[in-house]
């Protein structure tokens, strides 16, 4: 036996696969794609008596046809790479089924383990069977297991390696195709040697008589008659058919069904059944055509309200420690300059407040797929699907696109990287790549803070409205461009017909919903910070360089300078606070008092604050009673009066060199350079680079804004560092924003603001859900189509809404009213088209 | 033990015809209903999928919810399956 063996573990879906997988590999395993295809590859390691195992999830199908992507996905890994030894994971509560997938599996010719799996399920619906009676039968080891328990890991784990070391190769178990066995010799012996399939020749004269389209091209290129054997395939396939009156394959099937009932019978004692079970109980009310859509809504809002709401309050909790971590991150820094800030400072602390800005979702993530995983585990998942198939499939998605949408935020509050995630349960290439597509589109959590803050200025008496029209009108454009790209750019796509299994009710077990929400959440953290790191690193040249000029430098150091010695002059006259005589001096005290604060940021209790104000004052006592001063002492009231002073200034000038570093920034240069195209939405080059800067992540817009609506002198406040929990930022920064913004754009209406929203409706995914994108689409070229037509559609919507607004004189409600009514008229038209005729 | 055999759902693999005239289609089934497919008119993507899923010509099947549009929920053997309604119309069935 080599060190490394290749195994492969394959089974049709809820057969436990995924349980079965787990319990072999525990922890270690890692996600990505099978080459150039948006199906998910799992690979996880483990060892058995110092033999390293690499086991990889194929997956789940019922068949191994070359109809869908799946099922050639899987068969083709078993093809290609050879695995040493398939796992077939099967229900034993469901045996007969289970043995079709395990018979052609069989007739591949790879050794395989049969893990018979949820022996508690049969056992619990009183079924009996026997293992061994099924291995004889088979003609390969049957271990039976309950993967969600871990019952049967060691046998299972002896069995692989004992299949995977020997080297008689035993003949695998034969189906007798009765009628057909005369011609599958012959061509048998016309394949025999010629084709290098690494299959046995049975299994490709089978295939051959199937008419499967992969071994007929297989044949075609390498069997030296190639063409001349597949016509006579055609003429014995033709002959049969009319023999047998049915086609070849369906008789095939017919034989293997047949077979697998007889093993069956044979091996399961299954008392009578045809009484409804409590599942089906359950479904006549959760799929009923009435109670189940109420039934429906309820569990998505209970998921809103949990992952949202109540995420978002222990969001209050863990903001804190985020917060620490960047307090000590600043504390290890260089400290604040005067006026500009040491460029190590900033680039750190920019991408820490970057990263923590995502990790503040960490809280919601975990609720969130938590809750997924117990409608997963309980079985809710396809009775979604099955109650909202028939409406999605007008618009080219699938029932199995509800998640995702949801996920993503289909009402309001989501967030489009677990949506596009999610999309991988769609078990239909065309409809997962459009649910990909539109997925971004919905309205994730990050865009909020900019719709509030729009609605807040110019829809104030419409608030209500304003917020619906939001929520709905992405659904609807959605919708439509779902519709769309189906008809268009993903014709050629392949569509499965919808036929799904629906797996009974099972109630979930506590640990495997923590390992997955957790396990869950890690992959996010992981993809997403290494990538949203990175990128606001770019973001922050961008932002930064080339900076300001030497002339802007020295008449804001004048600024500067002049402030400073007013503060020292007034510190010389007090004879306890001559030793504050230089810049230097200075510096220390801003750095002295900005720790002061944050040490008592958030510190309400009375004993707290003064053991906090004793260190400080411990510390240094001067530049405490400057900050501090004490009831009475006058010198200290006169030193304080000038450092607020001197701090007002110092404010504005720190403000002013942003300004002035974003107005010379590339980010500023390119918003400018897009005024004249963009001004037809309305965008002025403020709100360019703010929609620039949101390219990394949405929250940044409203910050981006913030800092470019400059508060003008006297509201100026400390705290307003850009940095504060986003709770912060959309209620109590925003307000004055909302004012700033106000004032600062006198020019700016109602229309700008609609075209604005309805931009950033469609506009293009964050960096973090674009990569995701890539992961799920398995493809660059789909990422970057994802990117482009959003921002196509964003800006063609707005420039309508906005130059034809303008045109026909509407204000923002009156064109929000008739864009409504032109996206639901697109809507309902879109949807009569007739849904594509699925390839059968 | 012994290992008795019975009949089930799906289990009858006789070669079944469909009686010529008016054969009623799957999706035209009420809740609650059961049948006997005796043809499947669909093409060989679809068929082979069906027969994957345990619905093949002889298969006895209970239809749990027909809700009049979108899939239909059927009980096949120990399966619950979901069948778009455009492939139900192409699966000819006899009421038993």
């Amino acid at each position: 036996m080599s060190n490394k063996t290749l195994v492969a573990l394959a089974g049709q879906p809820n057969a436990g696969k995924s349980t079965i997988f787990n319990m072999l590999t525990g922890a270690r395993q890692h996600v990505a794609n099978y080459p150039g295809v948006t199906v998910e590859k799992k690979v996880g390691f483990f060892s058995h008596n110092g033999t390293s195992v690499e086991l990889v999830d194929l997956p789940g199908t019922y068949s191994l046809t070359s109809y869908s992507l799946e099922e050639r996905v899987a068969r083709d890994f078993i093809l290609k790479d050879s695995p040493a030894v398939v796992v077939n994971v099967a229900d034993a509560s469901n045996l007969k089924r289970h043995l079709f997938l395990t018979f052609q599996l069989l007739e591949m010719g790879v050794p395989v383990v049969v893990a018979l799996n949820m022996m508690d399920v049969a056992e619990s619906r009183k079924q009996k069977i026997n293992p061994s009676l099924l291995e004889e039968k088979l003609g390969a080891p049957v271990i039976p297991t309950v993967g969600r328990k871990g019952t049967g890991r060691k046998k299972l784990k002896e069995a692989l390696a004992g299949e995977a070391s020997r080297h008689d190769s035993s003949a695998p178990m034969r189906i007798d195709y009765g009628p057909l066995e005369n011609s599958i010799e012959e061509l048998e012996q016309k394949l025999e040697g010629q084709v290098q399939a690494n299959a046995p020749s049975r299994w490709l004269a089978v295939k051959l008589l199937e008419n499967d389209r992969v071994v007929r091209e297989v044949v075609k290129t390498q069997h030296p008659e190639g063409q001349v054997l597949l016509e006579q395939v055609d003429e014995m396939r033709a002959g049969l058919e009319k023999q047998l009156e049915m086609p070849v394959d369906q008789f095939l099937e017919q034989r293997r069904y047949e077979l697998a009932s007889f093993i069956a019978e044979e091996c399961v004692y299954a008392p009578e059944e045809g009484k409804a079970t409590l599942s089906d109980k359950a479904d006549r009310i959760i799929c009923n055509r009435f109670l189940g859509y109420p039934i429906l809504i309820a569990v998505m809002y209970l998921m809103y309200y949990l992952s949202i709401e109540l995420g978002y309050e222990l969001t209050n909790y863990t903001w804190p420690a985020l917060a620490w971590v960047r307090e000590v991150v600043a504390g290890l820094l260089p400290a604040e300059g005067f006026i500009t800030d040491p460029m190590l400072r900033s680039l750190i602390l920019w991408v820490v407040d970057s990263v923590n800005a995502l990790l503040n979702y960490i809280p919601i993530f975990l609720i969130l797929f938590a809750y997924i995983a117990i409608l997963e585990d309980l079985g809710y998942m396809p009775r979604m699907a099955f109650l909202l198939d028939a409406f999605f499939r007008r618009y080219g998605l699938h029932g199995q696109s509800t998640l995702p949408m949801v996920l993503g935020g289909v009402y309001v509050g989501g967030c489009a990287v677990p949506g596009v995630m999610a999309c991988r349960a769609v078990p239909d290439e065309r409809a997962r790549l459009a649910t990909i597509l539109v997925v971004p589109m919905m309205n994730c959590l990050a865009k909020v803070p900019l719709y509030v803050l729009l609605i807040g200025i110019y829809f104030a008496a419409y608030k209500g409205q304003a917020m619906f029209f939001i929520a709905t009108i992405t659904v609807l454009m959605a919708l439509t461009t779902a519709k769309l790209l189906n008809l268009t750019v993903l014709k050629d796509k392949e569509s499965a017909p919808f036929i799904m299994e629906m797996p009974p009710y099972h109630f979930p077990t506590l640990g495997n919903i923590i390992r997955r929400a957790i396990e869950r959440t890690w992959i996010y953290v992981k993809k997403i910070t290494t990538v949203v790191a990175a990128v606001s690193v770019i973001l922050f040249v961008l932002m930064q360089f080339p900076g300001i000029s030497d002339e802007q430098r020295t008449d804001l150091e004048t600024q500067a300078t002049e402030a400073q010695e007013t503060f020292l002059a007034v510190a010389a006259e007090h004879e306890a606070f001559s030793e504050l005589d230089t810049a230097e001096e200075i510096d220390a005290l801003f750095d002295f008092a900005g720790r002061y604060k944050s040490a008592r940021m958030g510190v309400s209790d009375e004993d707290v604050a003064a053991a906090i104000d004793a260190d400080f004052q411990a510390e240094n006592a001067l530049f405490f009673s400057v900050i501090k001063p004490t009831r009475g002492d006058d010198a200290a009231k006169a030193v304080n009066r000038a450092y607020k002073k001197l701090r007002r200034v110092r404010l504005t000038v720190r403000k002013e060199a942003k300004e002035i570093t974003i107005n010379n920034s590339f980010l500023g240069t390119a918003g400018r350079w897009m005024e004249p195209a963009s001004q037809y939405a309305g965008f002025n080059w403020r709100v360019n680079v703010a929609l620039l800067s949101a390219l990394a992540a949405k929250e940044n817009t409203v910050a981006t804004l913030g800092a470019l609506y400059q508060p003008s002198e006297g509201e100026v406040e400390e705290g307003a560092e850009g940095q504060d929990n986003l709770a912060a930022t959309s209620e109590g920064g925003t307000a004055t924003l909302e004012q700033r913004m106000a004032e600062q754009e006198s020019g700016f209406t109602s229309l700008h603001a609609l075209a604005l929203m309805l931009f950033m409706a469609l506009y293009p995914p964050c960096m973090a859900t674009t990569m995701i994108v890539k992961v799920q689409s398995g493809a660059w070229k789909w990422m970057i189509f994802s990117l482009v037509y959003m921002i196509g559609l964003g800006a063609a919507v707005s420039t309508l809404v906005y130059t034809g607004g303008s045109l026909l004189g509407f204000d923002g409600i009156q064109a929000m009213a008739w864009f409504y009514g032109l996206a639901l008229a697109a809507t309902v038209i879109t949807g009569l088209f007739k849904p594509q005729p699925t390839d059968i | 033990m012994r290992w008795k055999r019975r009949r089930k759902h799906g289990q009858g693999f006789t070669q079944e015809t469909c009686a010529k005239d008016e054969t009623p289609a799957l999706n035209s089934l009420r809740t609650g209903s059961t049948a006997k497919v005796c043809g499947i008119r669909a093409g060989s993507n679809a068929r082979s999928r069906l027969a994957s899923l345990g619905l093949i010509p002889g298969s006895l099947l209970l239809v749990v919810a027909n809700p009049g549009i979108g899939p239909l929920l059927l009980s096949v053997g120990e399966s619950r399956l979901m069948v778009e309604r455009g492939i139900a119309t192409k699966v000819l069935v006899e009421q038993v």
